[in-house]
């Protein structure tokens, strides 16, 4: 998988790993048990501080999504453990979302119908990579 | 004379080398064009043709000044070492001036028009993939101490047999000993720093990033190991025809497999370049982030990038990464070191020279010539015979010291004389000749007629009872 760092964003880097690790496990393109490299080659490779790699991996595996090992380094997380809390956190952003979209003059069938174009979206990718 | 052809044809070559590095800047390799990836479709513009054409034309100029410096090189009598390192100084200088400024004025304009090609230098790239690939299949860095192991073999020989090589003209010997082990080093070091360099992402199928990143650091690896065992053995060769006696041939296989090995190593980079390119050309889907802005001083410099080592944009060969500090103090080091070094092989004797003349001292039966280079001394009573001779007939060989058009000093051999020691003015008309019970030779004069007569009446009061 590649992925995609900015380094003008606003978006902390950690947070860009984060998001872009989390974006690849959904779209399928990192698989369950997958390797993913250790910290200090990540670090390397991405000419980042070791550190920010560090709290990146720490935030995706207190989340749930990977698994880090002495033995193995880290690796993407099966699926059954991410559900848990992440539920109740997707009720309350889903909850500001919809508020939001609404205070902007949303409606609700546009407003399931655009999340509905970015899941299908998102499966459409990881067919396309699939096959 | 001699050695104004040789330095001609020296001074030439580098010359040449310039003419090829700067062309080959302008040669629109992977639309790369003074550093500045281009769009094809924007290579026939006529903005990007005129800098192009500035560029050329401040390189000829560069190139003519040079040409006509090389007759000035050339008919200088004492200082033509100095000149020659001078003018190759001035050469780097303009150079690099003249690169880092059209290279500044291609980026703008490159800028201006908007000519990004592929994402923007603040993107980042990495292959999750590439990066957990540990072994990258690369050759066992135990690979790299079988040339360390000859060459510890080589200078064991050598320094447990000193009194032989000394014979043979211990300079001769050190420097090219000094040379194969820098050569050799060097290769070794740029080895492990080039492997460390990060994975590149090329396209978006790891498959392709990992043939590509393993083809360049595998390919550099048996590059760097093959060429330094190559002048290991060459050196290791040449050390063990010396001591059989086989001079000319030890020499030969030192220097000779040596310079082979240089010219390999240049080869080999430049067809491992050659063959990446075409290799990253012939990748579908390629995944470009455009790293212009990081070249557009004229060197590389990008705080974001681990590696010390890059390989060039233009030309063959690697350049250091100058946002560290590690690359800025090597090149500063070296280039410090480098100019010391000339200054004292060549510049320091030149001007102690021009302050003094030879002479001779006598202590207790021992004679000390007196020189600022390459002082020696002999006992009176090995003088065998001496006489007056014409300066001019003197031929031979450097094989420890210097010479130029003005002087020789240091240690030469002779057909006709033998081995000896030599401490002449070429310009002065007669030189003393002292021959030795042990086979060798003292040849000195001072820099008028009258300093040599003066070394001739000095030798005949300590040899009162001899004749010459």
């Amino acid at each position: 998988m590649i992925l995609e760092l900015d380094t003008a964003s606003a978006v902390p880097i950690y947070v860009q790993l984060r998001n872009q690790i989390v974006m690849g496990i959904g779209r399928g393109e990192l698989k369950n048990g997958e390797n993913l490299p250790t910290v200090r080659q990540l670090a390397h490779d991405a000419g980042i501080n070791a550190m920010t790699v560090n709290k990146a991996y720490g935030i995706l595996r207190e989340e749930g999504f990977i698994e880090i090992d002495r033995r193995h380094g880290a690796r993407v997380a099966a699926r059954a453990d991410r559900k848990g809390i992440y539920r109740e956190r997707l009720e309350e952003e889903l909850e500001l979302l919809a508020a939001e979209s609404r205070a902007r003059g949303i409606e609700k069938e546009d407003f399931l119908s655009m999340c509905g174009q970015v899941f299908d979206q998102l499966f459409l990718t990881r067919e396309v990579a699939e096959r | 004379m001699m050695l104004d052809i040789i330095l001609g044809i020296t001074l030439s070559f580098v010359l040449l080398c310039f003419w090829g590095t700067g062309r080959s800047a302008v040669h629109a390799s992977d639309h790369m064009v003074l550093s500045m990836r281009l769009p094809s479709e924007c290579r026939e513009e006529p903005e990007v043709n005129m800098v192009i054409r500035q560029y050329k034309r401040a390189m000829n100029w560069m190139l003519a000044v040079g040409a006509a410096g090389i007759f000035l090189v050339c008919s200088a009598t004492d200082w033509e070492i100095v000149l020659m390192f001078a003018w190759i100084v001035a050469l780097l200088i303009s150079y690099g001036r003249i690169y880092q400024t059209y290279v500044g004025k291609m980026y703008r304009l490159k800028m201006e028009r908007g000519w990004t090609i592929g994402k923007t230098h603040f993107t980042i790239l990495v292959d999750t993939v590439l990066s957990g690939d540990k072994d990258q299949q690369l050759p066992a860095w135990q690979w790299g101490l079988l040339p360390v192991i000859l060459e510890a073999v080589a200078l064991g020989i050598y320094l447990v047999n000193p009194g032989v090589f000394v014979e043979e003209g211990l300079g001769r010997w050190g420097i090219s000993i000094l040379e194969v082990l820098v050569f050799t080093a060097l290769l070794l070091i740029m080895r492990q720093l080039f492997i460390k360099k990060r994975n590149k992402v090329y396209s978006e199928s790891s498959e392709e990033n990992l043939k590509l990143n393993r083809f360049e650091k595998r390919g550099f690896s048996i590059l760097a190991y093959g060429v330094s065992a190559a002048a290991s053995l060459g050196l290791l060769g040449g050390i063990l025809a010396g001591l059989a006696g086989f001079w000319n041939l030890g020499l030969i296989l030192t220097n000779g497999v040596g310079g082979l090995s240089l010219a390999a190593a240049i080869l080999g980079f430049y067809l491992l370049q050659r063959n990446m390119n075409r290799l990253v050309s012939e990748v579908p889907r390629q995944t470009l982030v455009d790293e212009d802005y990081y070249w557009r001083k004229g060197y590389y410099c990008n705080p974001n990038d681990p590696a010390y080592l890059v390989t060039k944009r233009t030309g063959v060969g690697m350049e250091m990464n100058m946002a560290h500090k590690g690359p800025a103090i090597i090149v500063t080091a070296f280039t410090a070191a480098v100019l010391i070094f000339v200054f004292w092989l060549a510049a320091v004797p030149v001007i102690r020279l021009q302050g003094t003349d030879f002479t001779m001292e006598e202590k207790n039966g021992v004679v000390e010539i007196l020189s600022p280079s390459y002082p020696s001394s002999f006992s009176l009573d090995q003088v065998e015979k001496w006489k007056m001779v014409e300066t001019g007939s003197l031929k031979g060989r450097r094989t420890n010291g210097l010479g130029t058009g003005s002087y020789s000093i240091g240690h030469f051999s002779s057909d006709q004389m033998g081995k000896g020691m030599w401490y002449i003015h070429r310009k002065s008309p007669e030189t003393l000749l002292i021959y030795l019970k042990d086979g060798t030779h003292i040849a000195i004069n001072q820099k008028t007629e009258e300093g040599t007569e003066t070394l001739l009446r000095q030798l005949e009061e300590w040899l009162p009872q001899r004749d010459s």
